[in-house]
């Protein structure tokens, strides 16, 4: 069987902006390399300043690599704007003509994208109701909130029913409830075939939604994999809940280790430093007579590996 | 919130009222910006496009001058140089040679001017019949010069449009002198082709003051048969009918009345200043 | 073919034409119009050339300052907002992104402009009763449109790479100096160094010359009846905005987004 042709190729990708008076060329991104296959969640993940936006704006041509090369759904990006048919695209807090209502724009938007008339209605219907703006359509995008803004930046994105969808930073200014219905909205573009590309900072919508994480930092890819592996599938440590339990003093007498015993109210939390310890301190606890309530694998959050790479990476930076 | 809104609108205007000079004036009284607008006329294309209209704003400031009663000397100067800054960018604009001529030949120093004005006039408009018409007034009355201005006469009669009465007039200005009759036949001439009415104004008020010089000069004569019949000048007017000289006392066209000193020195009571161009 | 030109182009009259500025200039513009009437009553003469010379005057003027003030803005506004990733990022080409937001300016101009002439034209017949009309006055109109549209692709062309302020400052000096190129020519004819004088003709005939767009001073004397005079003038603005556009498209393509 053959591996199926990469939606996003990302290789050996550098760029880096003039600054300051003396336009002095700062690094943006330094040797990038990453690819999407086709129907994958993915989340670009580093903290702000890393590069991301940059990334999305070279694979949208929006800006140029200085070296590298992007190819999208295996072609050299840029060189046909049909390609862009096939990519929806929602840039970072996005802000569109005030002066439409969010029919007129999302008009405007199928326009160019070289949709139907008719299509157009339909679509726009759909994409309000779905992305919960239905009752705003005629009103003037001066009056939305930023939260709708959000929204229609992703209804524009989706209107034309692209295969890769490429997010920049696509829940930042949302209530939990907004965020968790755009969290569904990207469920179901996977449910449907489509590929999501989308970008943050923040861990936990990455953890919650994506297939694979490509971690960057300073502009250089610091981590990428699936979420189970960077997360870990060793269990950091297992918590037994005991409920009713013999007094702690009984438990340290089968052979226990006193540094692992809590009393938490009634019950009494043991901290077993791996599976099979905890298989063997269950029975002990069983025939010492405590009722074992709970056991639960404690296993290494997204945001632990995260932090702890943001952090040896600010230390490389310091040394 | 709003009456102290009200008041401070009403103070600003106060303190403008104070610090404005004067009535308003069309283009700047000032000489500075008087300056600019005369030199950029002198490069017509440094109007950017908008020569007739810059045109047109100094046109409007000239009639400002030129609508005033009485004009002092300098502002006959100043109107001299509005309507040749005027000319700079519109030379086209036919109406600033004849009002030049028109209004500045009232001068006796600005005659030299307005003679100026007029041939540039027809230098732009040789087709005009009334600027030539208006340089034959003006060479002929104003400044004296009888042979030019009837030859400017005779031009106007050659050219199409003129009044079919203008080579009688012609051949009456090469053979009269400076006579106020005569030029009262001029005014009237033009009076009657004159349709506006501001223009016609200025016309009517030439005329009136021809008048006054007819009458002053009919009355002069008059004294000086009393003087030559009685040894003395009249004591009134009316005694130079009562005397048989003159059938009635004229009333001035401009409403004034008509006196005489113990000299014997006619005058009337409103225009103190005599056409000079007309005495003999 | 250029639907994405032509939607940006609809849209750009759409937001220009809902641009609360724009009606600010013309209602003053208007107003300046019809202020015409009073100021031809203080004159005396020709009072209905003051109308139309004053009239023209201002729809000139303040279709300049259109022209200007919203053509800078046009293509550094969709940057500043980062609207422009959004079109940029649908298939529509950069070189048809510039062209539909240039085009669109010039559809909203042309609408002002022929509004202007037609209430001008008004004013004008108004002011002699009808006696006489002076068509001139729409052929001299069509010539300053033709000077606006020259002057929107200049403020594009210069809005493509450089600040609102300065692009401002550009198109105005170009507004400037493409009325005085002859006086160029002329003073580097008269400078005496060759160098000068072919440095003046290179100049003279490089830059805009917006003169031969001016009809203003001869409709007054109903010399500019025909809309054949409009023609090589017609052709001139083409092939220069053609020229200045391609500019435009041209560093537009290459353009980073930062």
């Amino acid at each position: 069987m053959t591996p199926p042709v990469p939606v996003i190729t990302v290789e050996n990708l550098s760029k880096s902006y003039p600054m300051g008076f003396w336009r002095k060329r700062v690094p943006v991104l330094s040797g990038l390399s990453f690819t999407v296959l086709p129907n994958e969640i993915v989340g670009f993940l580093g903290p702000n300043g890393a590069g991301k936006t940059t990334t999305i704006k070279i694979l949208n041509h929006l800006a140029f690599p200085d070296s590298g090369r992007v190819t999208l759904f295996g072609e050299e990006a840029g060189k046909s704007p049909n390609l862009r048919r096939r990519i929806g695209f929602m840039p970072e807090q996005p802000y569109f003509y005030e002066y439409l209502t969010g029919r007129e724009f999302l008009a405007l938007c199928g326009r160019l994208c070289g949709m139907e008339r008719d299509a157009i209605v339909a679509r726009s219907r759909e994409m309000f109701d779905r992305i919960g703006l239905a009752g705003a359509e005629d009103k003037a995008i001066r009056k939305y909130s930023k939260g709708m803004m959000q929204r229609l930046g992703l209804a524009q994105a989706l209107l034309h029913d692209p295969e890769l969808v490429i997010l920049d930073e696509p829940m930042s200014g949302l209530d939990p409830m907004g965020r968790m219905e755009i969290r569904n909205v990207i469920r179901d573009l996977r449910a449907a075939g489509k590929t999501v590309f989308f970008s943050s900072h923040i861990v936990s919508d990455v953890e919650a939604l994506c297939d694979r994480v490509i971690m960057i930092l300073k502009g250089e890819k610091v981590a990428e994999d699936t979420v189970g592996e960077l997360m870990g599938c060793e269990i950091l440590y297992v918590e037994i809940v005991l409920s009713p339990s013999p007094p702690p003093a009984v438990l340290f007498g089968c052979g226990i280790p006193p540094e692992a015993v809590s009393v938490q109210g009634s019950a009494v939390v043991l901290r077993a430093p791996d599976v099979d310890e905890a298989n063997r301190w269950v029975d002990l606890s069983r025939a010492a007579g405590a009722r074992v309530c709970s056991l639960t694998p404690a296993k290494r959050h997204l945001e632990d590996v995260y932090v702890a790479r943001v952090e040896a990476g600010r230390r490389d930076g310091n040394r | 919130m709003l009456i102290a809104a009200v008041l401070f609108l009403g103070a600003s205007a106060l303190i403008s009222l104070r610090l404005s000079p004067g009535p308003m004036s069309w283009v700047g009284e000032n000489g500075a910006a008087d300056n600019l607008v005369v030199a950029i006329s002198r490069h017509p294309s440094l109007a950017l496009g908008f020569q007739n209209a810059c045109a047109d704003l100094v046109w409007l400031g000239a009639i400002q001058v030129a609508g005033n009663r009485t004009l002092s000397p300098a502002e006959y100067d100043r109107l001299a140089l509005l309507l040749d800054t005027a000319a700079n960018f519109d030379p086209r604009f036919e109406t600033i040679f004849l009002l030049g001529g028109l209004v500045l030949g009232e001068s006796p120093a600005h005659g030299r001017r307005a003679l100026a004005l007029l041939e540039r006039g027809r230098a732009n408009h040789p087709e005009s019949w009334q600027i030539h018409f208006y340089l034959g007034f003006t060479h002929y009355f104003i400044l004296g010069q009888a042979a030019e201005g009837g030859r400017a006469m005779a031009d106007a009669a050659r050219l199409p449009g003129s009044p079919g009465y203008l080579p009688g007039l012609a051949a009456r200005m090469f053979s009269e002198g400076r006579d106020p009759e005569t030029a009262l036949s001029f005014l009237e001439i033009m009076i009657r082709q004159e349709k506006d009415p501001s223009r016609l104004a200025i016309l009517e008020r030439r005329a009136g003051e021809v008048a006054v010089e007819r009458d002053l000069q009919r009355l002069e004569r008059a004294v000086d048969a009393y003087r030559a019949a009685n040894g003395r000048a009249p004591a009134s007017l009316p005694e130079l009918v009562r005397a048989g000289i003159l059938a009635r006392v004229p009333v001035a066209p401009d409403g004034g009345a008509y006196q005489i000193d113990q000299e014997g020195k006619v005058s009337s009571d409103r225009s103190r200043n005599r056409l000079k161009v007309l005495v003999k | 073919m250029l639907t994405g030109m032509l939607s940006v182009a609809a849209n750009t009259f759409r937001e220009t034409i809902r641009n609360k500025i724009l009606y600010a200039i013309l209602a003053f513009a208007l107003f300046v119009i019809g202020m015409t009437t009073f100021l031809a009553n203080l004159s005396f003469g020709d009072l209905a050339r003051v109308v139309v010379d004053l009239g023209l005057a201002s729809i000139h003027l303040f279709g300049v300052v259109m022209a200007v003030f919203i053509g800078i803005t046009l293509v550094s506004q969709e940057i500043d907002r980062k609207t422009v990733y959004i079109i940029l990022s649908k298939p529509v080409p950069r070189w048809e992104f510039v062209l539909g937001k240039a085009l669109g300016l010039c559809a909203t101009l042309g609408l002002i402009t022929f509004f202007m002439a037609v209430v001008l034209y008004l004013v004008h017949a108004g002011y002699r009763y009808g006696q006489t009309t002076e068509p001139g006055i729409f052929v001299a109109a069509a010539g300053i449109y033709m000077e606006l549209v020259l002057l929107t692709c200049l403020a594009s062309f210069f809005s493509t790479f450089t600040t609102p302020v300065l692009s401002a400052i550009f198109t105005l000096s170009m507004f400037l100096i493409g009325h005085i190129t002859r006086e160029l020519l002329f003073f580097g004819g008269k400078s005496g160094s060759p160098a000068a004088a072919w440095l003046g003709k290179a100049i003279y005939y490089l830059l805009p010359n917006l003169e031969i767009f001016n009809f203003k001073n001869v409709a007054v004397y109903g010399l500019a009846r025909s809309a054949s005079l409009l023609l090589l003038p017609l052709a001139y603005m083409l092939s220069y905005c053609a020229a200045v556009l391609l500019l435009a498209c041209v560093i537009f393509s290459r353009k980073d987004f930062k």
